[in-house]
């Protein structure tokens, strides 16, 4: 069964260790953070295209412009002196750089004038590509391997000479080469980092769900009531659920424990009848036969199980009552019409005790209520008077509208109740002590205060004036 | 006499079938409530015992089917439920009477034989007798063994109806229903006190008027 429900809720899972690896894998947290870091990698790459690309253009653009100065330079050299002026202005620089310039100049027809090939020129590569040029841009890039390219400028000269500078330059791959592998490590690490620095974020961010799931597989594996989610202290919606879960468990626990409660308490109450009516038929049984004995053991069992029935009937009505199941017929009524009644059905038994019930109700008290269930409370309240009432005692059955409710007090000049006891004469089988006891279900009130709360209403008890109880229930009126 | 019993639990069919015929009474046994209505409508019953729960055809459409038939043979609607509102709407669907389960048997026989009486007796006649008591309803006169006896109100509605039932038993809840007009029992001991009072009042040697332990009392005629 329990297998069964840890297939069937994703609130439990396995507990070994290859069980906990998956249960990373699949926790949300982990997803969380794998997601957000993938977010982060794409956003970070796409930066650091769009940088790296404007570093290779600038490195570009400054290189070619450095070569065009040169350009500059040596076409002034042509303007002043020709070829020769040229080739002087070359000697005059002999600086590492000018060494490693590739100049070249050619006659309209194409014949080539005059040509310097720095030593690292491979001239076969340029051979096939610089005379037949027909130029059109102004700056030429061919690779020379992966690492470098020749860059060639021309620049047209007075008369339709050319003028061709060049030089080998290193490709922006290689130059940016060592930021690529830096952005390739850092980015990475980053990644890794932030998977993991995010996984462990969300799993304590997600630690009140954990809880959650955890209290409800302790609670369904073990029955254990008592379990409760811990970390309701915090504040955000986690918390929220934490404590709102926690307050539904309190409920529901608090139900079983009523109902356990009742449930001992029936079986209490049904084996002590049962019991006897048991050993009265069982008593029976052994004697030598005598049948008027027999019927009489039988007549008791009659009675023992008619006692149980009612106990029984009694009980369902209350629990009814208390889990607000019990249908109520609501009409506009008299309270006074219910007290009339219940006078008019206790008339001989008062008459028996020499008790006075005495009717203190001069207006209509009107109330909606359900006529029969509220006028078997306000039997219950009499017989429950008359009861503890002594003999040539005096009942009074008082009503009143009071602002907002209907009020009925019964009033009687016996004992009283007890300050201790009176919460618990409410309570279902109860019965007082034993000097006051009396045959009886010890249902009556409890039946009371389950109908006077489906109702919407209170019942109390109290001293009456002088001596006694009293007891009250009030209906608020709408 | 031919009574119809509609109860589908064979146990408390064949114990009620058992007893009305030892009362005399003809009785059939129908286990569910089509054919129970089948039989309702084929046979001239004088009166009919049905179950609430039922297969195939529930107690209370059972007689609400009657009803709209024109079949006025009387009812007595037998429930495990006991609530209020059970009985009312019992009642409401045509039965002439409501039993709650579980039941003495002696008072299912007395409330048939009063469903039956009810249905075919001419106009009460205003004197009831039951051996040396006789009351009059209308002059409202009791005497037992000739000599006139004062009784109260509720006395007089009591000893009335145990007139009515001389010879049978009648349960608590019967008298509840008939003398302080209470559709429940509303777990007293007001029965008790009245009918000690009358025991006092017209039977004090305890001749007449016998309690049945478990059942109720019962009126026995004397002298």
């Amino acid at each position: 069964m329990a297998k069964e429900l840890d297939a069937a809720t994703p609130l439990a899972g396995p507990r070994s260790w290859s069980g906990r690896d998956r249960r990373l894998r699949q926790s949300l947290a982990f997803r969380l953070a794998v997601q957000y870091a993938l977010v982060f990698a794409l956003a970070s790459a796409l930066m650091f295209s769009v940088l790296y690309w404007m570093l290779a253009s600038a490195w570009d653009a400054r290189e070619r412009g450095a070569l065009e100065r040169r350009a500059e330079d040596f076409a002034g050299g042509f303007n002043n002196g020709g070829v020769p002026g040229v080739i002087a202005r070359i000697t005059n620089e002999t600086s590492s750089d000018t060494r490693a310039l590739f100049v070249r100049l050619t006659r309209p027809d194409n014949l080539i004038m005059y040509t310097k090939w720095p030593d690292d020129w491979i001239e076969s590569q340029v051979q096939q590509l610089v005379p037949g040029i027909s130029i059109t841009h102004n700056v030429l890039r061919i690779p020379q391997d992966k690492a470098r390219d020749y860059t060639i400028v021309s620049r047209p000269l007075p008369n339709g000479w050319m003028l061709h500078v060049g030089r080998l330059m290193d490709s922006p791959a290689v130059f940016l080469a060592p930021l690529r592998r830096a952005f390739a490590v850092v980015g990475a690490g980053a990644l890794f980092l932030s998977i993991a620095a995010g996984t462990i974020l969300a799993w304590r961010a997600t630690r009140p769900l954990r809880a959650v799931s955890e209290t409800a597989r302790r609670i369904l594996d073990t029955g254990d009531l008592a379990a409760r989610v811990p970390g309701a202290t915090g504040r955000g919606e986690l918390a929220e659920l934490v404590r709102q879960l926690n307050t539904l468990l309190d409920k529901n626990a608090a139900h079983v424990r009523v109902l356990r409660e009742t449930l001992d308490n029936l079986a209490h109450d049904l084996r002590t009848p049962l019991t006897r009516l048991r050993g009265t038929a069982e008593l029976a049984l052994q004697s030598g036969g005598d049948p008027a004995e027999a019927r009489s053991a039988l007549a008791d069992c009659v009675d023992e199980s008619d006692r149980v029935l009612h106990l029984l009937e009694a009980l369902l009505d209350i629990s009814a009552a208390e889990a607000g199941a019990l249908k109520l017929n609501l009409d506009r009524l008299d309270l006074r019409s219910l007290v009339e009644r219940a006078a008019d059905l206790y008339r001989e038994v008062a008459e028996e005790k020499h008790i006075a019930v005495l009717i203190d109700a001069p207006d209509p008290v009107e109330v909606g209520a359900d006529a029969i269930r509220l006028g078997q409370a306000v039997n219950n309240l009499l017989d429950n008077a008359l009861k503890y009432t002594p003999d040539g005692g005096k009942v009074v059955l008082w009503a009143r509208t009071e602002p907002g409710s209907a009020v009925l007090a019964v009033r009687d000049n016996g004992p009283g109740v007890p300050l201790p006891e009176r919460e618990a004469i409410f309570r279902r089988l109860y019965r007082g002590d034993s000097s006051r006891s009396q045959r009886g279900l010890g249902l009556g009130l409890s039946l009371v205060k389950a109908i006077v709360e489906a109702h919407g209403g209170t019942v109390s008890v109290g001293d009456a004036p002088g001596t006694g109880a009293e007891f009250t229930m009030r209906i608020p009126v709408r | 006499m031919r009574v119809l019993v509609v109860e589908d639990d064979a146990k408390i069919a064949s114990f009620v079938v058992r007893g009305l015929k030892q009362a005399g009474y003809a009785a059939d046994h129908a286990p569910d409530g089509e054919t129970g209505l089948a039989l309702a409508e084929s046979t001239d019953y004088d009166a009919a015992i049905v179950d609430v729960m039922l297969p195939k055809l529930d107690g209370i459409s059972l007689v609400k089917r009657l009803r709209a038939a024109r079949k006025t043979i009387p009812v007595l609607i037998l429930s495990a439920k006991s609530s209020v509102d059970d009985r009312i709407r019992g009642l409401q669907s045509g039965g002439d009477d409501y039993l709650t389960k579980p039941f003495a048997f002696s008072e299912l026989l007395a409330r048939i034989h009063a469903l039956i009486r009810r249905a075919t007796q001419s106009p009460e006649a205003t004197r009831l007798t039951g051996g040396d008591v006789t009351l009059d309803l209308v002059t409202r006169e009791v005497t037992c063994a000739g000599r006139p006896v004062e009784l109260q109100p509720r006395e007089f509605t009591l000893l009335a109806f145990l007139l009515r039932h001389v010879g049978r038993p009648v349960s608590k809840t019967m008298i509840l229903e008939h003398v302080w007009d209470y559709s429940f029992d509303p777990q007293t001991n007001v029965v008790d006190v009245v009918v000690s009072r009358l025991r006092a009042k017209i039977d004090p040697d305890h001749r007449r008027l016998e309690t049945v332990r478990g059942v109720g009392y019962i009126f026995r005629p004397h002298g």
